[in-house]
């Protein structure tokens, strides 16, 4: 699949903001099955500074300054990416769950090293109890990794309300499992919270998803938005794209922007400004895709 | 789904700074029970005074308790008049608190310091590529040497600094290390501090103090000084410039960065700055542009190169680390990775603080740096390791648990002292999350002796030992700060719960070898080396002024000025009031209590007349309740706190005043009664009156003074509006005698609140001709009273402070010195129309006098304010930062 995906951020302030810092993880991160043909960002007013780096877990993070003084910041991103099918992965035949938390104990491969570094709690998904108690069901002895992590998320998928107003990214991981009701980011916290309370690794990922229109009508150009989901350690280089919001594994029809170990890693723009009062904030997304007749 | 750009964390905000004083991870270690040996500093075993402790007693005299009890009164004396104080949290009694020093040093013999140097430089060497290779390729991870977890589980491993590069590969530019003596008399390794360690600057000031209090017991022994290693760590400093410095040949500008004087350790900070000849900053006064780091002076903004940072790790950049904190600066990480700015320690050192790694140094050691560890560590085991996780489970009865990880507050759990139940739950802890624990062997703390109840006791140490990146290396500070536990027997020597601090001599052994015997006093000051301030040579010129700096001398100049008019108006209320030779009539004190009022100091409903009770309690509750919002305490608090936090800039006279005048009233004796009053009232103008002397004094004429007189004038310039316009109460009669009467009392209160200015004892009040004191109020531009001097000051040092260049600084300067000059022709209309009224008649007592007065001024009521506005906006506000 071929997508164009246009992301749009537009601040608005009741002051002259007279200097910003922001770092953005709006770039999309370079993989295999990813490949960006064409990627522009635009930012209004001109930064004084722009630079990139790469984080630790591998994705691109562009930091910028403003030094003129604004009461509107807008960052756009527009670019093309083709996004090849996954690689084959049967459940059924993956190892079972305790030989991965094994692995990623002993920590003595290179990848499983690797994985290491999201398997432990992290600012926003702590080691709570309730995590492991909410996760046993799926993990029953010696049940292949992919198929218990396939019914940890499709428990989620059945068992939550998706509800837009029940949380803020503020709210504690434990309210949501309590309440049971949440959105995307909150679902994909609580999924990679189950996984570690297990000991598997389990990553936390934000991109972009592809949204189908209702039959008969025509698709809404940015009425998309950002979205998250999972990645769990299937040992070696395997690690497989979960999504508890809507119960499906990973797919075409998802574009990756970042992974950490929770939001807080990739959130999209985080700020320290000077001057400013009070603040608006309008996000736009459009995923169009581009070879669809 | 939506978007949020909400960051705050659920974790949530703990102050979590590198302790001298919460050594919960670090000094878990006591004699413990009854009848377990431990190592005497003092004497043998067999009970004999160890051969480098005798000369020192025998001058010390620690029998005779009369020389002794001088001997700490010299000390104490010398520490409060020094401020030396530090930081109790959650002590409602006191924010401040001496430093408790020992007048009894420590002894170390040269021989035994060499073994120590030596092991804590190998153990900086160490720490140093184990810090680097951490935050670069992690080829200890890679190889199996190191666990991951002790990286991705430790909350002090920061992943945005993953990847830079110190200037010159240096990690610590100051750090540390907790020793402890075992019973077998080895020095053992308690804990590292990699990250901002603090008690360097005590450990001076303790040198500082003992030096001169026992200036006569060392004239036999020299005693190695501290200053060379203070030199060598600024040294080192400045060598470690940032790669990509923009220099233009200036030297390197170096910057202590304190988070401020809530710190417990904020006398330090000063003093260090002060010793090392480095500007003292806070977050605020920093600032990132250009991937660079600027100090924002009031005149522009100034590069700086290297900051020594006494902030933790995770609040030292909002933008990429903790969003919470207001103690960093925005954006410190980028210009870490542009390589423009060298942190002291490097940004993410404190990750080597975790106790967790105690038991892998050993392996560690042979391959990072090829040798074996000289200093042990305590025997210790991570958890996390099953073979471990099992001997701990084992052994929980011997061992002393503690987090592997540092958390705020954590205090080390002795397994022995704990019940069967409370051991098995501590078990259950373990083994739910064993890669947070570490567990130690007990090891019991050596004793020495202290001075206290007027005889020497045994009490626990630790040693901490400081190590500096020095121009040609690693150098040990010869001595350290040495700590003991409150009580003898303790298990925790930590300042916090109370311990106290000695000064620890390194005994030269050339000199102890060549003079066994007694000698005759030399010169004392070449006998000990007292630490002389290092000249200021580096770049940043002393009267460098950050806009913060400007801030808190802005308003602790008006504080200073508005406590003086407070304190003046309350005593000439109670003085007019009780005093029967001021022959005030019962309603002469109506207007100044409706200015109290209106001041909000007492309510409104307070009858003029003679002093009642219910009066005389509520001007009592003015002065020393602390709940009153608008009353003295409140005021005089926010001038410490604010005063505080540019003490470094004032003449220490005036600092002492200020903690003098914030201080609680002597409790014993305070009776509600006015004479009791009066007296409190007097002492505090006149600790009034001598903090304005110091400054005028004492202090330099430079742009900091400016700020401090700007603050002053305006506030002045405010109360004398205030005093014109706020008391109100004519009496509403057309009757034309009794108005009269009425205004009569009006100015002659005016003259008696203002004219307690012209003589220093408050006296004439009814000697003085009212017009001329209402002339020197208004219009006499020479007298320092009036309302047009102040606004000509105001002019004058306006025109004085540098101009910032241009742009949005620029524009507000110069609406400032417009509103100034506005204000200035609104007195001069003021004057005039006043002029109209009461100065026109030779009777100044005209019926429409007051009235005139007060309507006259009315428009500087705004436009007074709005000059201290403008001129926060020119100069301070850019300073503060926000989140989006």
């Amino acid at each position: 699949m071929r997508y164009r995906i246009r992301h749009t951020t537009a601040c608005s302030y009741t002051d002259d903001i007279q200097h910003a810092q922001h770092v953005l993880h709006l770039n999309p991160r370079p993989l295999p099955q990813q490949v960006l043909h064409v990627n522009k960002i635009g930012i209004e007013p001109v930064p004084e500074t722009l630079v990139e780096h790469i984080d630790y877990f591998g994705n691109p993070v562009t930091y910028i300054a403003i030094e003129t003084p604004h009461r509107n910041l807008t960052v756009r991103v527009d670019f093309e990416v083709e996004v090849a099918p996954l690689f084959e992965f049967h459940p059924a035949e993956s190892p079972a769950w305790e030989v991965i938390r094994e692995e990623a104990r002993a920590a003595a491969t290179p990848a499983a090293k690797d994985a290491s570094i999201c398997v432990f709690a992290s600012a926003m998904i702590p080691p709570l109890p309730m995590l492991a108690d909410y996760a046993a069901p799926s993990f029953t002895p010696g049940r292949p990794i992919g198929e218990a992590a396939f019914d940890l998320i499709a428990r989620i998928h059945r068992e939550f309300v998706f509800d837009p107003v029940a949380t803020t990214i503020a709210t504690p991981l434990a309210e949501v499992l309590t309440n049971r009701r949440g959105v995307c980011q909150d679902f994909a916290h609580l999924a990679v919270g189950c996984l570690r309370a297990v000991g598997l690794p389990a990553r936390y990922v934000s991109g972009y998803l592809r949204t189908v229109p209702p039959p008969g009508q025509a698709r809404l150009i940015g009425a998309d938005a950002t979205h998250a989901w999972i990645s769990v350690w299937c040992g070696g280089d395997v690690w497989l794209d979960l999504d508890p919001t809507n119960g499906v594994r990973g797919s075409t029809d998802m574009v990756t922007l970042a992974w950490g170990r929770d939001y807080d890693d990739v959130s999209p723009m985080r700020g320290v400004l000077i001057g400013g009062g009070s603040q608006g904030l309008t996000v736009e997304v459009d995923v169009e895709p581009l070879d669809e007749a | 789904m939506p978007d949020s750009f909400d960051h705050r964390r659920p974790g949530g905000f703990g102050l979590d700074q590198a302790s001298l004083f919460g050594d919960a991870e670090g000094l878990g270690y006591g004699p413990g029970k009854k009848g377990v040996t431990v190592y005497d500093e003092i004497a043998t075993g067999a009970g004999r005074l160890r051969t480098h402790w005798q000369p020192l007693l025998a001058r010390l005299s620690p029998l005779d308790s009369r020389e002794m009890a001088e001997r700490v009164e010299e000390s104490n004396r010398l520490l409060r008049q020094n401020d030396v104080t530090y930081t109790i949290y959650n002590d409602p009694q006191s924010t401040e608190r001496l430093w408790p020093l020992d007048v009894i040093p420590l002894l170390i013999t040269a021989d035994e310091w060499r073994d120590i140097e030596a092991g804590v430089i190998q153990r900086a060497r160490l720490i140093e590529a184990l810090i680097a290779d951490i935050y670069g390729a992690q080829q200890m991870i890679g190889e199996g040497i190191l666990p991951p977890a002790l990286i991705e589980a430790n909350p002090a491993f920061l992943r945005a600094c993953h990847g830079t590069e110190p200037a010159g590969g240096a990690w610590l530019h100051l750090s540390a290390v907790d020793l402890a003596r075992a019973p077998d008399g080895r020095w053992w390794v308690l804990s590292d501090r990699t990250e901002a360690p603090s008690g360097a600057g005590y450990a001076l000031e303790n040198r500082s103090v003992i030096g001169r209090v026992l200036a006569d017991c060392i004239d036999d022994r020299h005693v190695k000084p501290l200053a060379p290693f203070f030199a060598a760590l600024r040294d080192g400093l400045a060598m470690l410039t940032p790669e990509k410095r923009d220099h233009d040949g200036r030297p390197p500008r170096i910057v202590l960065l304190t988070p401020g004087p809530y710190n417990e350790t904020y006398f330090e900070h000063l003093y260090l700055a002060g010793h090392l000849g480095i500007t003292l900053v806070e977050g605020a006064d920093l600032t990132v542009r250009d991937r660079r780091v600027y100090i924002k002076t009031v005149s522009a903004l100034e590069p700086v190169d290297i900051i020594l940072r006494r902030v933790d790790d995770s609040f030292c950049d909002p933008l990429e680390l903790n969003p919470d904190s207001a103690l960093g600066v925005a954006g410190l990480i980028e210009a870490v990775r542009a390589r423009t700015v060298t942190v002291a320690n490097a940004l993410g050192s404190g990750v080597l603080q975790a106790a967790a790694f105690k038991p892998f140094l050993p392996a560690l050691a042979r391959r990072l740096i090829g040798e074996e560890l000289t200093l042990p560590d305590v025997a210790s085991w991570w958890c996390g390791g099953a073979d471990a996780l099992a001997h701990v489970l084992g052994n929980l009865d011997k061992l002393v648990v503690k987090n592997a990880f540092p958390a705020f507050g954590a205090q080390p759990v002795f397994g022995a002292e704990l019940s069967a139940k409370d051991r098995a739950a501590l078990a259950a802890r373990i083994e739910a999350s064993p890669i947070d624990f570490v567990a130690q062997e007990r090891v019991p703390l050596s004793n020495v002796p202290v001075w206290t109840n007027g005889r020497i006791e045994p009490r626990p140490l630790s040693l901490r030992v400081y190590v500096a990146h020095g121009p040609d290396g690693f150098v040990v500070m010869p001595g350290g700060l040495t700590r003991i536990a409150r009580a003898g027997g303790s298990s925790i020597v930590s300042m916090q719960s109370g311990g106290g601090s000695k000064d620890t001599w390194i005994l030269d052994s050339s000199e102890t070898a060549a003079s066994p015997a007694y000698k005759p006093a030399r010169d004392q000051d070449n006998v000990i080396a007292l630490p002389e301030p290092l000249p200021r040579l580096l770049g940043g010129s002393p009267n460098e002024l950050p806009s913060r700096a400007a801030d808190g001398l802005f308003w602790t100049g008006r504080y200073a000025e508005r406590a003086d008019g407070m304190l003046r108006l309350l005593r000439t209320i109670v003085t007019g009031l009780t005093d029967p030779a001021r022959g005030w009539g019962p309603l002469d004190a109506e207007p100044l209590l409706n200015l109290a009022a209106w001041l909000n100091l007492i309510p409104w409903t307070m009858p003029g007349g003679n002093p009642t009770p219910g009066l005389i309690a509520e001007v009592q509750s003015a002065i020393v309740d602390t709940g009153h919002p608008a009353g003295v305490r409140a005021l005089l608090g926010r001038l410490a706190g604010t005063a505080g936090a540019v003490r470094d800039r004032l003449p220490a006279d005036c600092w002492r005043a200020v903690t003098a005048l914030s201080r609680p009233p002597r409790l014993s004796g305070f009776r509600a009664t006015p004479v009791q009053i009066i007296l409190r009232l007097d002492e505090l103008v006149m600790l009034s009156t001598s903090l304005t002397g110091s400054i005028d004094e004492s202090m330099p004429r430079n742009d900091g003074w400016r700020f401090l007189e700007i603050g002053k004038r305006l506030e002045r310039a405010m109360h004398l509006v205030t005093v014109l316009r706020g008391m109100s109460g004519v009496a509403a009669t057309k009757d034309d005698k009794a108005r009269r009467v009425s205004e009569r009392r009006h100015l002659n209160a005016i003259v008696a609140l203002v004219g307690t200015r012209l003589s220093p004892d408050g006296q004439p009040v009814n000697g003085l001709d009212r017009k001329s004191a209402l002339e020197a109020v208004l219009t006499n531009g020479n007298d320092p009273r009036s309302l047009a001097y102040q606004l000509s000051a105001l002019a004058q040092h306006l025109a004085a402070l540098p101009q910032p260049a241009g742009g949005t600084a620029g524009d507000l300067v110069a609406r400032t010195r417009e509103q100034v000059d506005m204000a200035s022709a609104l007195v001069k209309e003021a004057i005039a129309a006043a002029t109209q009224g009461a100065l026109r008649h030779k009777d100044i007592d005209a019926p429409d006098g007051a009235d005139s007065i007060r309507a006259a001024f009315a428009p500087l009521d705004a436009a007074l304010p709005e000059i201290s506005n403008l001129l926060s906006q020119a100069y301070f506000t850019h300073a503060f930062a926000r989140r989006a």
